[in-house]
């Protein structure tokens, strides 16, 4: 592979990543840390800011809860997908794609309709807790997570879909002969083997949620900000830069360390526990 | 190997499995078409026929992955055809082992115990117990992938005996293995079959690993069971001519049957021994005839003449393609110190008894 043959193969891809990729991040980190002097102070206007740092949290925290959620969702309907006959599975892929497809701004007013005081789903999440008053829905984090998760819903549904179909029907063939009910198929073999697929569609998802900026804002109603609408606001309204510098860095050192840390569990799969004696 | 296995004993409460009018169909296709046979307890029962025969879908019935659309399965007297699988109690070892990945080869092995609430000390002893029983003792904690084609084979089979099941069932285990562990690999199959007595229904499309390893052998061929006879006799008496090509080589002879004699296009009379109804067509193994210069006088029922089209040295024997006026006529002659040397074109004759002319239906 590292042949100079194949590095000529790369050397346009290269190039691009190098001059719109590699270059402005090392213009960013050299912005972050001053635009005059040399100095940590952006990184330590971030720190030492309470309230910078609660921004900070909050995305993780969202970013976290829509993971979870996008799972909870996605697993299921990943799981439909690796079983269905090819003509359905078609059917069902272009449904899960359709908001996918569909542009930021309407699917965000589309919510915004769906959720708002006195709407359907408040009132209904009203009654499932158990009270008269409508639940608030909407310009709070709950609103957020529901416009956030069914935006990702997509990057946790096709890895899972993928690690299930590519499973060897006759591992779960064997678990059933051997007297596991389909429940015990499920959580001896099916869900443990497709792992890889979890992590893959947790990693998608949580590196993406980092960012977003346009559901936050009109979901949250500007009450709840997160890391991309507080660069934003760092550029276009306090011009400062350094800030805004270091913020993004701190978001791409969090996604590079999943991401080392996801390679380290995908490469880890040795069977442990049970020994026979001797 | 080459003396018959001997017949099974049929116990008294009858045939432990018992599988009547099976069907299954997927589309308009019948993949199983009203196949019945049974197993008595002990038995060695393999399904032998070429893709698409029906074999493994007869074992997948078996195992419970496929529901019949109609025929009853019974075990034991009861009707288990409807039964999920793990109800069925029912070792099955499958072609490529399907052994779990993310289990080491003594999670492997206890699983099924696990699944009955097998307390781990009793779990542990059987689990040795088992790989012992298959020659793998010592590698309980490895991961299949560190393991041999030949040991995930073993770590199947120990997986699918060590909860006692009824039957056992497997679908070509060997086919993945090469030619010498494959063989070593019946010979121990069949061995610990007979040391467990546990009645088997085995899948191959290899008729020499059929003849190997089961007491009864049931060809298959379009979904249904052509014949169903123990090896020998399913050699030397195919039914049909289907059976007759299958299961080694075969010479066949068409033409209209008078008596117990068939006339062939070029006027040539083949006698046969067979008092039933009159043949469609006549079988001859090329073992069975034997071959002489011509002018030698051979004693048998049957005598062409011929000559030499070619031979093959097989180093044991000789495989001789004689033209005797339309026919052409395979000849296997073993390689003896007397046995006569002939080379393409020589005139040649065959003969043979009409015992060994088989008519086939």
């Amino acid at each position: 592979m590292s042949t100079p043959r194949g590095l000529g193969l790369l050397a346009p891809a290269l190039l691009l990543v190098c001059v719109l990729f590699i270059v402005p991040l090392v213009r960013l980190a050299g912005l972050s840390l001053g635009e005059t002097t040399l100095s940590l102070h952006a990184y330590a206007e971030l720190f030492g800011a309470w309230s910078y740092g609660g921004i900070l949290l909050r995305t993780l925290r969202i970013s976290a809860a829509v993971v979870v959620g996008c799972l909870l969702l996605g697993y299921p309907i990943g799981y439909v997908l690796a079983f269905s006959t090819p003509r359905r599975r078609a059917l069902l892929s272009l449904l899960v794609l359709l908001p996918f497809w569909t542009s930021v701004l309407v699917r965000n007013f589309a919510w915004i309709y769906l959720l708002r005081d006195g709407g359907v789903a408040s009132s209904f999440a009203g009654t499932l807790v158990g009270s008269d008053q409508p639940v608030q829905l909407l310009y709070n984090e709950i609103g957020v997570m529901i416009g956030m998760i069914n935006t990702l819903l997509p990057f946790s549904v096709f890895p899972v879909f993928v690690a299930l179909a590519a499973q060897e029907r006759t591992l779960r063939e064997a678990a059933a002969s051997l007297g596991a009910s389909p429940a015990r198929v499920f959580w001896t073999v099916t869900l443990p083997l497709s792992r890889a697929g979890i992590y893959a569609g947790a990693l998608l998802a949580f590196a993406t949620a980092l960012g977003f900026f346009i559901t936050p804002a009109l979901l949250g109603g500007g009450r709840v900000l997160m890391a991309a609408t507080f660069i934003t606001q760092q550029v276009e309204e306090f011009l400062n830069w350094p800030l805004a510098a270091a913020a993004s860095l701190i978001l791409l050192a969090a996604v590079m360390i999943l991401v080392a840390l996801y390679r380290r569990i995908a490469a880890f799969n040795l069977p442990g526990g049970e020994h026979a004696a001797g | 190997m080459t003396s018959p296995n001997p017949p099974p004993v049929a116990s008294a409460v009858g045939p432990v499995l018992a599988v009547r009018n099976l069907v299954k169909r997927f589309g308009k296709v019948a993949a199983v078409d009203d196949v019945s046979f049974s197993v008595a307890g002990g038995t060695f029962l393999t399904l032998l026929g070429p893709s698409g025969s029906g074999k493994t879908t007869v074992l997948r019935l078996l195992g419970g992955f496929e529901t019949p659309d109609a025929g009853s399965i019974a075990l034991g007297g009861a009707d288990i055809g409807r039964l999920p699988p793990y109800k069925r109690d029912i070792g099955v070892v499958f072609q490529r082992y399907a052994l779990f990945p993310h289990m080491n080869v003594a999670e492997n092995v206890g699983f099924s115990l696990r699944q009955r609430g097998v307390a781990t000390g009793e779990r542990a002893r059987r689990i040795t117990e088992a790989l012992e029983m298959v020659g793998l003792e010592g590698l309980g904690g490895r991961a299949p992938s560190q393991l041999s084609g030949g040991q995930q084979q073993r770590v199947a089979l120990a997986r699918a005996l060590v909860f006692k099941p009824r039957i056992l069932v497997m679908d070509e285990p060997l086919a993945a293995l090469d030619k010498h562990l494959r063989e070593r690999l019946q010979d121990e199959i069949r061995a610990l079959q007979r040391r467990l007595g546990i009645t088997t229904v085995y899948v191959t499309h290899d008729q020499a690993e059929a003849f190997v390893m089961s007491d009864i052998v049931a060809v298959m061929n379009a979904g249904k069971i052509e014949q169903i006879a123990a090896p020998r006799a399913l050699y030397e008496a195919p039914r049909t001519e289907f059976v007759a090509r299958f299961v080694g080589d075969s010479n066949i002879f068409r033409g209209p049957v008078n008596e117990s004699r068939m006339r062939l296009a070029d006027g040539v009379l083949i006698a046969f021994a067979g008092n039933g109804a009159p043949p469609t067509a006549l079988m001859v193994r090329p073992e069975k005839i034997r071959i002489g210069k011509a002018g030698h006088q051979n004693a048998g029922d049957n005598l062409l003449q011929g000559w030499l089209i070619d031979m093959r040295f097989l180093g044991d024997a000789c495989l001789y393609r004689v033209r005797a006026g339309a026919q052409e006529i395979v000849v296997r002659d073993l390689n003896r110190t007397d046995s006569a040397h002939f080379a393409a074109g020589d005139e040649v004759i065959l003969t043979w008894p009409a015992a060994d002319t088989v008519p086939l239906s």
